[in-house]
């Protein structure tokens, strides 16, 4: 391939194809936005979504200042101080450079637009990426994968607007500054690296994936006997810039120089030093007692060191591994420690038909590529294998790290599939030019340098003439043994046709290349378009007739909420829909998404999972006004809270485990029911009845049934006494309840609910008071 | 103090409340008499009032009978007397000739001001010679004057108004001879009239006040019905307007944004789905409203219907041969004292819009104030014309008088200089207030230009720096980094 570089007809055609692959990839996301509308999705993107607002409306002092008090109601959340501004940023800036030259572009708009566009840029690193790797065809191939592959659009289609989406561009492009830094030794592209790094700490807790992995590379470097000074300069710059900037962002703050996930950093830089200083050592002392010395600073280095982190480490300067990186190691640890983790579906281990779904005919491409990756090994290739090894186990453990596999893949993939056509496509013609000036160099090369020998012996002295000679030799043997090989196959191929040269063959393997690269665009499309760009706050259904119909309760009832209710209310919801409500519904929530405070979930779990009577002193303590719960058993819509619900109860557990018991939500036969069989403390829950109020109603006598749990309903359904139906949307999807103030006579509720409808109170509770 | 006889509708409610207890009192309330301070040139033969109570929005058509009393001088001035507390009210009126159905000129009167009373002065098309006689129909429209009576019904109840009025038609000269017919939705009314020797006729649905002999001039007294209105009572808080010209791309694109309130009987306790499900046309037949109806031109396209949040899904448009029919279904029903906020756009030819005068620069705008919702109030409206670049001497004409007409510049995409615009701010409008509007400017053929230049030198500008960054060498020591190599 290298005479593409010089034809003109390359050099147009590679930023072509780039900016249309920058094109496919940008519209391959947009599948949401021509189905749906121009919205923000799902729930982070939402607070996300928010704070850019704010950012936008207020400044960026203001930004980095703001104490939210509309969530965490009673605490309130700092959160200019735990947050990843990167993206917020990113989308206020574009936001301000396109109003500066009067482009009246809603913020909303460069939001929703922001990860597609990000998914260019992508696409072009890995470009970049794999240029270093192999060449320009092989990069080419791989900002084509990496546009399309499904692993990534998951995160980044429009609408998504979440930290992942620039941090994928961010993390492809640190990783090829970072390759070109250690190719060149080059202090500037250290820097760069260190800059794209602080951008990528800004945006993503994945940051930490790059602090890893960065030193293991040089680690193995050093390992495998490669130490240079360019390893020294470019990890030097890197660590020492990159650290100080990182430090930067208020949420990160001293964890660079503090917790363990960031030591091996630190550690690899200091290793580097004292390596950097033996290598100027041995360079003065003799061999012998360079030796000792060696052997000396070793053990002396190694204990003080871990004596240092010991200490360090029992005495809490240096945090121990957080929980989340904990679930990294154990997959079971999250489940029996931090429940909070466990129940969030992204944070499960990955299916093994998901690597697939995802990736499709990558990841059998994948170790090829790595495997071709080890036949080269140079710096670059080591980078790569180790990225990919680890990237892989990661990926196996958490759903969600599928994003940090997926340019890997696209990579190595992309390595192992140009290899093939470059094997197979190359025309005989070619192969032949190529081999024929290769025989005929090998041909001319002795006599040059023969000549050359006696005109240097001439004009120089018998020692340097001698060496001259030896090295020319030397050329001339290896240009022998080269020439010989090439004449070797072209004679071979001249007897016995090689098989590659056989037009059937060659074409066999370039048309199922073909037909597998267009089942890739065709699965691309299909999982892209079925699976990831549903916006999840609009449902979509077909009709009998096959019209479709929009399913638009969440925004019914946030926008309900929005408009009439008064401006402070005080709304309680599992945290899922926290961040929903602040976005879209403008009212204070008590929980939300950021999962911070897990006392303060299992409070809220603690109301759901009660009875009236306790949840009640739990809402007025709070000051609820409102009570949101999600219930899919009229449309049969799975995610509801009643599905849910174990999980709040599990949290609740955690932190009351007086006030709430597992086991008592399942019947002695160990079942989750919610019919006829359903146990006493779960009919009395909270979340039971919010969830069932007059929901028999609906079908008539005795038919009620769930369609989520395929469950009959009692026809007696339960009834409440300090909650009052506030509002439930077209579909039931979303029911919310107001909670009633406390009763004007100072009267139990229970009591005054049961004599407004007209109920005697039974004699016995009578007597009991 | 002077008690005033005319007073504010809370004042009308305590002494309602008095008098019922005793006439007396009412009496002596009612007592003095107020003189009108405009002369006193006609007398009304006989004079017919109307007062429709059948939509949310008070409608009210006087028909008088005038004779000119004057010795000798023809006459061209009627005044028609309106409360001073109903001025904030008084959405819109007009007069014509009953005979002729031709149309009158109205204005507010400066001339004779009386803290009670502001006068409408109503230019004769013709000077009436003394002793002739002619027939003038005034129509008003009051808004927010109803209550509602009890504040709180239950979903799907019924929900009552009440309204106080003048038993008499409010004149400025004596009459004759007068009656009132009052018009409510259907026949459950209650009628509270006070002074009590107000003669009454209730049948169906209408409550005959009169006739009355021999009313002198601004005579009032109070009357009180309560009556059953179904529906909604709309009322948008906050209406913008936005309308951008572009003569570029023949466009006019239109964006209007609504802030709701339903002003019926509160809805008491809270909303349940499933009696709403189980009768869903009580909401209408209460204090909802499911939707709203609006008129927008027939060859509008790109029609949006969003929020705050997104897209409202529930819509549907329907075309008529002369107009698209929209309707809008917000997201939730509407009970009394319910909000929302949405707003609506699509882009129409301007043909339809624009005339160019012939010869000259000069352009006409004409587009209407406001697409109207039927029966419903316009509190507070602001209309921005955003004219295409380069337009001069803007200057707009309405109908009406509006509050203010503002005129600035805005600048939007790639605009060099800005872009004239025209901000109208008017307050209480109605159905009646949607009248076309003029703009006229003066935009001159080489104006078209300016946009195509100022892209050209954007483009030219990124070029021209891109040639000169491309051909620096950025690079440090690229000497010593080839010798590595």
């Amino acid at each position: 391939m290298s005479t593409e570089s010089s034809s003109t007809v390359a050099r147009v055609l590679k930023p072509t194809i780039l900016i249309l692959i920058a094109i496919v990839a940008i519209s391959s996301r947009l599948f949401s936005i021509i189905r749906f509308e121009s919205v923000i999705h799902e729930f982070d993107p939402w607070f996300n979504y928010r704070t850019t607002q704010h950012l936008v409306k207020n400044g960026f002092y203001d930004f980095w200042n703001w104490f939210d008090e509309k969530s965490w109601y009673p605490l309130g959340r700092v959160v200019g101080g735990t947050v990843y501004p990167g993206i917020m940023v990113t989308s206020a800036l574009i936001h301000n450079v396109l109003h500066f030259f009067n482009f009246p572009v809603d913020i909303r708009n460069v939001c929703v637009f922001l990860a597609p566009m990000f998914s260019g840029l992508t696409a072009f690193s890995a470009y970049l990426l794999t240029k270093e790797l192999k060449d320009s065809s092989a990069g080419l191939l791989a900002a084509a994968f990496l546009g399309v592959a499904p692993g990534y659009i998951s995160r980044s289609v429009a609408g998504s607007y979440d930290n992942e989406g620039i941090a994928i561009f961010l993390l492809v492009f640190t990783f090829y500054l970072w390759i070109k830094a250690v190719k060149t030794g080059s202090a500037f592209f250290g820097l760069l690296t260190a800059l794209f790094y602080f951008y990528m700490v800004s945006a993503w807790g994945g940051y930490v994936f790059i602090t890893n992995l960065l030193p293991l590379h040089a680690f193995t470097l050093l390992l495998m006997g490669r130490y240079s000074n360019r390893l020294y300069v470019s990890y030097s710059t890197f660590c020492a810039v990159g650290t100080l900037l990182s430090m930067q962002i208020p949420f990160v703050g001293f964890q660079p120089t503090r917790t363990s996930e960031h030591m091996a950093a630190l550690g690899v830089f200091g290793l580097l030093q004292l390596y950097a200083f033996a290598e100027l050592v041995r360079g003065y002392i003799p061999p012998k007692q360079f030796r000792a010395l060696l052997k000396g600073g070793i053990v002396a280095v190694a204990v003080i060191a871990s004596i240092g982190l010991t200490i360090l480490s029992f005495s809490g300067v240096i945090a121990p591994f957080t929980g989340r990186f904990y679930s990294l190691y154990d997959t079971g640890y999250a489940k029996i420690h931090i429940p909070i983790i466990a129940s969030v579906s992204e944070h499960q281990p990955t299916a093994w038909t998901s690597f697939f779904f995802d990736l499709q005919m990558l990841i059998f491409l994948f170790p090829a590529g790595v495997y071709l990756c080890f036949k080269e090994l140079k710096d670059e290739h080591v980078f790569i294998i180790l990225y990919s090894v680890f990237a892989s186990y990661f990926a196996g453990v958490m759903v969600r790290l599928m994003l940090t596999l997926t340019p890997v893949v696209c990579v190595s993939a992309a390595i192992a599939y140009s290899t093939l056509l470059d094997t197979y496509l190359e025309t005989s013609e070619h192969v032949l030019a190529s081999t024929k000036p290769a025989i005929a160099a090998a041909a001319t090369s002795a006599p040059v340098v023969i000549e050359a020998t006696t005109s240097d012996s001439k004009a120089t002295g018998k020692k340097t003439a001698a060496k001259a000679a030896a090295a020319a030799a030397a050329a001339a043997k290896s240009a022998d043994a080269e020439a010989k090989t090439h004449a070797k196959s072209a004679a071979s191929s001249e007897k016995k046709r090689f098989p590659i040269f056989n037009l059937d063959s060659r074409l066999l393997v370039i048309l199922q290349l073909t037909w597998f690269l267009f089942m890739f665009a065709w699965h691309c499309t299909y999982v892209t378009s079925g699976s990831y760009s549903s916006p999840s706050i609009v449902l979509a259904s077909r009709q009998q007739d096959g019209s479709q119909m929009i399913i638009d309760d969440f925004r019914e009832a946030y926008y309900w909420l929005r408009k009439n209710t008064k401006e402070d209310a005080k709304v309680m919801s599992w945290w899922d829909y926290g961040y929903q409500m602040a976005g879209m519904a403008n009212v204070t929530t008590l929980v939300d998404n950021n999962t911070w405070n897990n006392t303060h979930i299992a409070t809220v779990g603690k109301a759901m999972s009660t009875s009236e009577e306790v949840s009640y002193k739990v809402l007025r303590q709070h000051d609820v006004d409102y009570v949101l719960i999600l219930f899919g058993g009229v449309i049969g819509y799975s995610g509801d809270d009643i599905n849910k619900f174990l999980w709040m109860i599990r949290i609740a557990e955690g932190v009351y485990p007086n006030d709430v018991k597992e086991t008592n939500f399942f019947t002695p036969r160990g079942e989750y029911k919610v019919d006829h069989d359903a146990t006493k403390t779960m009919r009395e829950s909270l979340m039971y009845k919010m969830s069932y109020y007059r929901f028999a109603e609906l079908y008539g006598s005795g038919n009620a049934v769930d369609h989520v749990r395929n469950a009959r309903m009692p026809a007696e359904g339960p009834t409440l006494s300090v909650l009052e139906e506030a509002y439930t949307t077209e579909n039931w999807l979303v029911r919310i309840y107001k909670v009633k103030d406390l009763d004007i006579l100072g009267r139990d509720l229970k009591d005054s609910t049961a004599f407004d409808k007209g109920r005697v109170r039974k004699i016995s509770s009578l007597k009991k008071k | 103090m002077r008690l005033t006889t005319t007073t504010t509708t809370l004042v009308a409610t305590i002494i309602a409340a008095l008098s019922l207890t005793s006439s007396v009192h009412a009496e002596e309330f009612w007592s003095e008499k107020d003189v009108p301070i405009v002369p006193q040139t006609f007398k009304i033969t006989n004079l017919l009032r109307t007062l429709d109570l059948s939509k949310p929005i008070i409608r009210e058509i006087t028909s008088a009978a005038v004779l000119n009393t004057h010795a000798d001088q023809d006459q061209t001035d009627y005044y028609f007397p309106v409360d001073q507390a109903y001025s904030d009210n008084l959405a819109f009126i007009s007069a014509e000739n009953r005979k002729t159905k031709e149309v009158l000129e109205v204005t507010k009167d400066e001339e004779f001001y009386d803290p009670q009373f502001q006068y409408y002065k109503i230019k004769l098309a013709t000077p009436l010679p003394p002793g002739e006689k002619v027939q003038i129909t005034v129509r008003t429209s009051l808004t927010n004057v109803i209550r509602a009576f009890p504040t709180h019904v239950g979903q799907a109840e019924k929900q009552k108004f009440v309204f106080f009025g003048n038993p008499f038609a409010l004149t400025a000269y004596p009459a004759t001879k007068q009656k009132t017919t009052v018009i409510t939705p259907n026949s459950v009314l209650e009628v509270h009239e006070h002074p009590e020797e107000v003669d009454l006729v209730i049948k169906n649905n209408q409550v005959i006040l009169g006739p009355y002999n021999d009313v002198s001039s601004l005579e009032h007294g109070i009357f009180e019905v309560q009556y059953e209105l179904s529906g909604a009572i709309p009322h948008i808080r906050r209406l913008r307007r936005e309308i951008e010209v572009s003569q570029w791309g023949n466009n006019l694109a239109v964006e209007e944004h609504y802030n709701f309130v339903n002003r019926g009987a509160e809805l008491k306790g809270q909303f349940s789905r499933i009696d709403y499900q189980r009768n869903p046309m009580g909401v209408r037949e209460g204090n909802g409203a499911l939707g709203f109806q609006t008129k927008i031109p027939k060859l509008a396209r790109d029609i949006y219907y969003r929020d705050e949040i997104g897209n409202i899904s529930t819509s549907v448009i329907a075309h008529h041969p002369d107009h698209i029919q929209l309707m809008l279904k917000p997201r939730f029903p509407l009970f009394g004292g319910w909000n929302t906020t949405w707003y609506i756009g699509y882009n129409t030819p301007l043909d339809g819009y624009l005339r160019k005068i012939a010869g000259t620069d000069k352009h006409i705008l004409k587009v209407p104030v406001i697409s109207p919702m039927p029966d419903t109030t316009y509190e507070d409206v602001e209309i921005r014309i955003v004219l295409p670049e380069g337009a001069k001497n803007v200057k707009a004409v309405l109908p009406y008088e509006v509050d203010d007409i503002e005129y600035s510049t805005t600048k939007t995409y790639m605009d060099s200089a800005g872009r004239s615009t025209v901000t109208i701010l008017a307050s209480n409008l109605i159905e009646d207030h949607a009248q076309d509007l003029f703009v006229e400017y003066e935009f001159s053929q080489t104006s078209y230009l300016t946009k195509p230049l100022a892209a050209a030198t954007m483009l030219m500008a990124i070029y021209a720096t891109s040639i000169v960054f491309s051909r620096l060498d950025f690079k440090i020591g690229g000497s010593t980094l080839k010798k590595q190599k």
